[in-house]
């Protein structure tokens, strides 16, 4: 019977445990600002609208002022579970046109393959799309390319 | 361009059963949002290209140049639920042999 009680017990936390979802990553960057800017700023209206999958991680050092901040965690497959990302970003203009080649813009490679995110990385990341079509975010992810996809 | 600011909040959801990614994005000009919470639906897509690599890292990419731009991240999160793995499973099938064998 204790066999079986504890059989049972591990049965059970087997089947539970992996069930829970694991936060890998939290970061508030304790910016005590996030919840009280806003109000007295002037926004531009942000008419976000497409999603696109394509080949093209549309980020690459170029010598032009790309910025990185990398996140690193413990080495996972996205195949092995259901998984969230979310984030917030705030310009400092009236448009989240990112107009990458002129006055910036920004992404967050949600999960890379690779710590060499301009170079060698695949994975899957959420971009500023190109004024070419909008100021759009896009999630995309990688193919080794660097191509520049927005202008 | 002065305080003018820009508030963006998005989140990317992954299915893994179905490899169906789904992007939720909205900026409202005037004040952050719940990354989390309730954003619009801004379509999906199914891929799988990269879903079995085994991934390392995460980054905020940016590129602000000299006219333009302060650009800054914030409540960022990322959280995954592991499927039952096959030998969890195995466990299992295990673990009942050895109760119905103890039960005869």
């Amino acid at each position: 019977m204790k066999i079986q009680a504890f059989a049972l017990l591990i049965t059970t936390a087997v089947l539970i445990l992996p069930l829970s979802a694991a936060t890998i990553v939290s970061d508030s960057f304790d910016r005590a600002d996030s919840a009280t800017l806003g109000t007295a700023d002037v926004g531009g209206a942000w008419n976000a609208s497409g999603l696109e999958i394509s080949s093209g991680l549309a980020i690459e050092n170029d010598g032009g002022g790309f910025s990185s901040a990398s996140i690193g965690y413990t080495a996972r497959t996205l195949s092995s579970g259901d998984a969230t990302w979310g984030f917030n970003a705030r310009l400092n203009r009236t448009s989240s046109n990112p107009d990458w080649g002129i006055r910036g813009g920004y992404g967050w490679i949600l999960a890379a393959d690779n710590a060499d995110i301009y170079n060698a990385a695949n994975g899957y990341a959420i971009v500023s799309n190109s004024a070419a079509v909008g100021n759009t975010m896009e999630l995309i992810y990688s193919a080794q390319t660097k191509a520049r996809g927005l202008p | 361009m002065g305080n003018q600011r820009t508030y963006v909040s998005a989140r990317a959801e992954y299915t893994a059963a179905t490899n169906t990614w789904e992007l939720f994005a909205d900026g409202s000009g005037a004040s952050f949002s719940d990354p989390l919470g309730t954003l619009t639906s801004r379509g999906t897509a199914v891929d799988s290209t990269y879903t079995g690599n085994a991934m390392i890292t995460s980054a905020m990419v940016w590129r602000a140049n000299a006219t333009a731009s302060v650009i800054e991240f914030d409540n960022v999160s990322f959280s995954q639920i592991p499927e039952p793995s096959s030998i969890a499973l195995m466990g299992l099938a295990g673990l009942a042999i050895i109760f119905l064998r103890r039960r005869r």
